[in-house]
Protein backbone atom coordinates (compact mmCIF):
# COMPACT_ATOMS: atom_id res chain seq x y z
CA UNK A 1 0.00 0.00 0.00
CA UNK A 2 2.06 3.10 -1.44
CA UNK A 3 0.74 6.22 -0.34
CA UNK A 4 1.45 9.38 -2.89
CA UNK A 5 3.69 11.35 -0.76
CA UNK A 6 2.03 14.82 -0.44
CA UNK A 7 5.01 16.87 0.78
CA UNK A 8 5.69 20.48 0.63
CA UNK A 9 9.17 21.89 0.47
CA UNK A 10 9.59 23.78 3.30
CA UNK A 11 13.05 25.85 3.75
CA UNK A 12 14.34 29.14 6.06
CA UNK A 13 17.18 30.87 6.96
CA UNK A 14 18.70 30.78 10.07
CA UNK A 15 21.43 31.98 12.24
CA UNK A 16 22.66 35.03 14.03
CA UNK A 17 23.24 37.20 11.28
CA UNK A 18 19.07 36.57 9.93
CA UNK A 19 18.26 38.00 13.37
CA UNK A 20 20.68 40.84 13.65
CA UNK A 21 19.30 44.61 13.42
CA UNK A 22 20.87 45.37 10.27
CA UNK A 23 19.41 41.66 8.36
CA UNK A 24 15.42 43.27 8.97
CA UNK A 25 14.74 42.13 5.26
CA UNK A 26 16.46 38.58 5.53
CA UNK A 27 14.85 38.07 8.78
CA UNK A 28 11.47 38.48 6.88
CA UNK A 29 12.51 36.20 4.67
CA UNK A 30 13.47 33.48 7.29
CA UNK A 31 10.29 33.83 8.61
CA UNK A 32 8.35 34.17 5.43
CA UNK A 33 10.01 31.32 3.43
CA UNK A 34 7.67 28.42 4.43
CA UNK A 35 5.09 30.58 2.73
CA UNK A 36 7.21 31.04 -0.62
CA UNK A 37 8.44 27.78 -1.16
CA UNK A 38 7.35 27.10 -4.51
CA UNK A 39 10.62 27.25 -6.61
CA UNK A 40 9.68 30.38 -8.68
CA UNK A 41 8.78 32.46 -5.56
CA UNK A 42 11.60 31.03 -3.98
CA UNK A 43 14.16 31.97 -6.37
CA UNK A 44 11.97 35.27 -6.75
CA UNK A 45 12.58 35.84 -2.91
CA UNK A 46 16.44 35.12 -3.10
CA UNK A 47 16.98 37.09 -6.33
CA UNK A 48 15.34 40.21 -4.27
CA UNK A 49 15.82 39.53 -0.41
CA UNK A 50 14.14 43.10 -0.36
CA UNK A 51 10.73 41.79 1.83
CA UNK A 52 9.74 44.83 4.04
CA UNK A 53 9.59 44.80 7.86
CA UNK A 54 5.32 44.51 7.57
CA UNK A 55 5.80 41.27 5.89
CA UNK A 56 7.78 40.56 8.49
CA UNK A 57 5.26 41.30 11.12
CA UNK A 58 2.29 39.67 9.09
CA UNK A 59 4.33 36.66 8.35
CA UNK A 60 5.26 36.09 12.23
CA UNK A 61 1.51 36.96 13.30
CA UNK A 62 0.42 34.28 10.84
CA UNK A 63 3.11 31.74 11.46
CA UNK A 64 2.05 32.14 14.98
CA UNK A 65 -1.99 31.30 14.59
CA UNK A 66 -1.66 28.61 11.92
CA UNK A 67 1.58 26.35 13.17
CA UNK A 68 0.38 22.72 12.41
CA UNK A 69 2.90 19.60 13.14
CA UNK A 70 3.76 18.85 10.16
CA UNK A 71 3.17 15.44 9.17
CA UNK A 72 5.75 13.22 7.54
CA UNK A 73 6.94 10.11 7.71
CA UNK A 74 8.46 8.50 10.46
CA UNK A 75 11.65 8.89 10.61
CA UNK A 76 11.76 7.82 14.24
CA UNK A 77 15.36 7.38 15.31
CA UNK A 78 16.18 4.33 17.08
CA UNK A 79 18.75 6.17 18.61
CA UNK A 80 16.26 8.88 19.81
CA UNK A 81 17.88 9.40 23.28
CA UNK A 82 21.05 9.19 24.68
CA UNK A 83 22.62 8.69 27.61
CA UNK A 84 25.35 11.07 28.00
CA UNK A 85 28.35 9.72 30.19
CA UNK A 86 29.23 11.34 33.27
CA UNK A 87 33.04 11.43 31.99
CA UNK A 88 31.81 12.69 29.03
CA UNK A 89 30.15 15.52 30.54
CA UNK A 90 33.05 16.45 31.86
CA UNK A 91 35.23 16.40 28.97
CA UNK A 92 34.33 18.11 25.46
CA UNK A 93 31.78 17.74 23.23
CA UNK A 94 33.79 15.91 21.07
CA UNK A 95 34.17 13.33 23.37
CA UNK A 96 30.78 12.68 24.11
CA UNK A 97 30.45 12.54 19.72
CA UNK A 98 33.00 9.91 20.12
CA UNK A 99 31.85 7.76 22.66
CA UNK A 100 28.36 7.92 20.98
CA UNK A 101 29.87 6.69 18.09
CA UNK A 102 31.85 3.63 20.04
CA UNK A 103 28.73 2.96 21.49
CA UNK A 104 27.16 2.67 17.57
CA UNK A 105 29.71 0.92 16.03
CA UNK A 106 30.25 -1.58 19.16
CA UNK A 107 26.67 -3.03 18.23
CA UNK A 108 25.61 -1.93 21.87
CA UNK A 109 21.97 -0.38 22.33
CA UNK A 110 22.14 3.08 23.54
CA UNK A 111 20.87 3.71 27.21
CA UNK A 112 17.54 5.74 27.98
CA UNK A 113 17.96 9.12 27.96
CA UNK A 114 18.69 11.26 31.02
CA UNK A 115 18.79 14.87 31.67
CA UNK A 116 22.16 16.33 31.41
CA UNK A 117 23.28 17.30 34.97
CA UNK A 118 26.29 19.33 34.22
CA UNK A 119 27.48 20.86 30.89
CA UNK A 120 29.74 19.97 28.32
CA UNK A 121 32.96 22.70 28.26
CA UNK A 122 33.31 23.55 24.65
CA UNK A 123 36.56 25.38 24.59
CA UNK A 124 36.13 28.64 23.08
CA UNK A 125 33.88 30.00 20.16
CA UNK A 126 36.90 31.08 17.77
CA UNK A 127 35.30 32.87 14.95
CA UNK A 128 32.41 32.75 12.00
CA UNK A 129 32.65 30.00 9.84
CA UNK A 130 35.21 31.93 6.87
CA UNK A 131 32.80 32.46 4.69
CA UNK A 132 30.66 34.12 6.66
CA UNK A 133 32.94 36.83 6.89
CA UNK A 134 32.65 37.54 3.39
CA UNK A 135 29.18 39.85 2.41
CA UNK A 136 26.54 38.46 4.16
CA UNK A 137 23.77 39.62 1.61
CA UNK A 138 25.43 37.99 -1.21
CA UNK A 139 25.98 34.74 1.04
CA UNK A 140 22.13 34.60 1.53
CA UNK A 141 21.14 34.87 -1.22
CA UNK A 142 23.81 32.68 -2.83
CA UNK A 143 22.40 30.35 0.20
CA UNK A 144 18.59 30.96 -0.85
CA UNK A 145 19.54 30.35 -4.14
CA UNK A 146 20.70 27.18 -4.05
CA UNK A 147 18.80 25.58 -1.75
CA UNK A 148 15.97 26.70 -3.53
CA UNK A 149 17.04 24.78 -6.41
CA UNK A 150 18.44 21.71 -5.01
CA UNK A 151 17.25 18.73 -3.04
CA UNK A 152 19.24 15.49 -1.90
CA UNK A 153 17.99 13.57 -4.95
CA UNK A 154 20.21 15.81 -6.91
CA UNK A 155 23.02 16.06 -4.76
CA UNK A 156 23.18 12.38 -4.93
CA UNK A 157 23.23 11.88 -8.82
CA UNK A 158 25.30 14.69 -8.76
CA UNK A 159 27.56 12.72 -6.96
CA UNK A 160 30.05 10.99 -9.59
CA UNK A 161 30.23 14.92 -11.41
CA UNK A 162 33.29 17.47 -10.36
CA UNK A 163 30.97 20.08 -8.85
CA UNK A 164 27.54 20.82 -8.69
CA UNK A 165 27.01 25.01 -9.91
CA UNK A 166 24.82 27.51 -9.98
CA UNK A 167 24.44 26.44 -13.43
CA UNK A 168 22.61 23.42 -12.43
CA UNK A 169 20.43 24.91 -9.97
CA UNK A 170 19.20 27.26 -12.82
CA UNK A 171 18.45 24.75 -15.03
CA UNK A 172 16.20 23.65 -12.51
CA UNK A 173 14.30 26.87 -12.58
CA UNK A 174 14.76 26.85 -16.02
CA UNK A 175 12.11 23.66 -16.13
CA UNK A 176 9.29 25.23 -14.69
CA UNK B 1 42.03 21.88 21.14
CA UNK B 2 38.69 21.48 19.30
CA UNK B 3 37.91 24.90 17.47
CA UNK B 4 34.05 25.59 17.98
CA UNK B 5 32.85 27.84 15.04
CA UNK B 6 29.49 30.09 15.25
CA UNK B 7 27.85 29.33 11.61
CA UNK B 8 25.77 33.03 11.75
CA UNK B 9 24.17 32.35 8.64
CA UNK B 10 23.10 28.79 6.67
CA UNK B 11 19.54 27.70 5.49
CA UNK B 12 17.24 24.28 6.48
CA UNK B 13 15.28 23.04 3.84
CA UNK B 14 13.20 20.16 3.81
CA UNK B 15 12.90 18.89 0.52
CA UNK B 16 9.75 17.34 -1.47
CA UNK B 17 10.85 13.70 -1.14
CA UNK B 18 11.38 14.50 2.68
CA UNK B 19 14.98 14.92 3.00
CA UNK B 20 16.35 17.25 5.40
CA UNK B 21 19.02 19.62 3.84
CA UNK B 22 21.48 21.85 5.38
CA UNK B 23 23.43 24.14 3.52
CA UNK B 24 26.14 25.92 5.43
CA UNK B 25 29.37 28.19 4.04
CA UNK B 26 31.90 25.86 3.81
CA UNK B 27 34.33 25.65 7.20
CA UNK B 28 38.43 24.83 6.08
CA UNK B 29 39.23 20.84 7.04
CA UNK B 30 37.74 17.88 6.01
CA UNK B 31 34.58 16.46 7.56
CA UNK B 32 34.88 13.07 9.48
CA UNK B 33 31.79 11.12 10.70
CA UNK B 34 29.83 14.25 10.98
CA UNK B 35 26.87 13.93 13.76
CA UNK B 36 24.27 16.75 14.78
CA UNK B 37 23.47 17.24 18.14
CA UNK B 38 19.89 18.60 18.01
CA UNK B 39 17.61 19.07 21.43
CA UNK B 40 14.78 20.83 19.45
CA UNK B 41 15.86 23.83 20.91
CA UNK B 42 17.41 27.40 19.66
CA UNK B 43 20.76 25.92 18.63
CA UNK B 44 22.15 22.97 17.23
CA UNK B 45 25.37 21.34 17.42
CA UNK B 46 27.43 19.94 14.75
CA UNK B 47 30.54 18.06 15.04
CA UNK B 48 31.81 18.02 11.47
CA UNK B 49 35.38 16.11 12.97
CA UNK B 50 36.62 15.06 15.78
CA UNK B 51 37.81 18.51 15.99
CA UNK B 52 35.65 21.04 14.98
CA UNK B 53 32.30 21.98 16.16
CA UNK B 54 30.16 24.33 14.51
CA UNK B 55 27.44 25.97 16.33
CA UNK B 56 24.23 26.28 14.29
CA UNK B 57 22.61 29.33 16.05
CA UNK B 58 19.24 30.12 16.24
CA UNK B 59 17.51 27.05 14.03
CA UNK B 60 14.83 29.01 12.48
CA UNK B 61 11.54 27.83 14.86
CA UNK B 62 9.81 27.19 11.36
CA UNK B 63 12.48 24.17 10.87
CA UNK B 64 12.61 22.64 14.39
CA UNK B 65 10.46 20.00 13.70
CA UNK B 66 11.87 18.87 10.56
CA UNK B 67 15.29 19.21 12.29
CA UNK B 68 13.58 17.17 15.46
CA UNK B 69 12.37 14.02 13.45
CA UNK B 70 15.26 13.58 11.32
CA UNK B 71 17.24 10.79 11.65
CA UNK B 72 19.86 12.13 9.32
CA UNK B 73 20.43 14.87 6.97
CA UNK B 74 22.34 15.97 4.05
CA UNK B 75 25.23 18.78 5.07
CA UNK B 76 25.63 20.92 1.51
CA UNK B 77 29.30 23.01 1.89
CA UNK B 78 28.48 26.05 -0.06
CA UNK B 79 31.24 27.66 -1.50
CA UNK B 80 30.53 31.00 -3.79
CA UNK B 81 27.40 29.94 -5.89
CA UNK B 82 28.48 26.28 -5.76
CA UNK B 83 27.85 23.38 -3.08
CA UNK B 84 31.73 22.63 -3.17
CA UNK B 85 30.99 19.46 -0.94
CA UNK B 86 27.66 17.07 0.65
CA UNK B 87 27.16 14.31 2.81
CA UNK B 88 25.11 12.76 4.87
CA UNK B 89 25.69 13.46 8.63
CA UNK B 90 23.76 11.13 11.72
CA UNK B 91 21.41 13.66 13.58
CA UNK B 92 21.44 12.83 17.27
CA UNK B 93 18.46 13.69 19.63
CA UNK B 94 19.13 14.65 22.99
CA UNK B 95 17.43 15.58 25.94
CA UNK B 96 19.76 18.76 26.22
CA UNK B 97 23.07 19.92 24.36
CA UNK B 98 25.37 20.04 27.51
CA UNK B 99 26.60 23.36 25.98
CA UNK B 100 26.16 26.81 27.65
CA UNK B 101 25.12 29.09 24.83
CA UNK B 102 25.28 31.91 27.09
CA UNK B 103 28.40 31.78 26.97
CA UNK B 104 28.75 32.26 23.42
CA UNK B 105 26.22 35.06 23.63
CA UNK B 106 23.44 32.59 22.13
CA UNK B 107 19.67 33.79 23.29
CA UNK B 108 16.54 32.68 22.09
CA UNK B 109 15.29 33.24 18.72
CA UNK B 110 12.19 35.48 20.05
CA UNK B 111 14.57 37.62 22.49
CA UNK B 112 16.98 38.27 19.64
CA UNK B 113 14.55 39.25 17.35
CA UNK B 114 12.65 41.00 19.45
CA UNK B 115 9.15 39.43 18.23
CA UNK B 116 7.09 36.75 20.99
CA UNK B 117 4.64 35.81 18.70
CA UNK B 118 6.45 33.48 16.26
CA UNK B 119 5.56 30.08 16.82
CA UNK B 120 8.00 28.00 18.41
CA UNK B 121 8.11 24.56 20.17
CA UNK B 122 10.66 22.95 22.52
CA UNK B 123 10.25 19.42 22.10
Amino acid sequence: MSEKKNIKEKMALCGSYVLSGAAAASAALAVAAPFVLPPEAAKDAAAGLLLAASTFSAAAQKNGGTFKPTKIKNLQNKYTKILLCGFALQTSTSEVVEDMQRLEEAGQPQPTAVAVERPVVVDRLDRFLPSAQNNYEILAENLLKIAAGTSAKELLLQANKPAFSKVAADKKYSRS
Amino acid sequence: MAETLLAGLYAVKRDEDDNLLIFLPQPDGIKDNPVILYDGGEHALFSRNREQNIVLDYVNPEMRRELSTAAECMVAEVRGQNVADHYRAVVRHVDNIPVDWQKFGLTTWAEKSGNNNVGEEKH
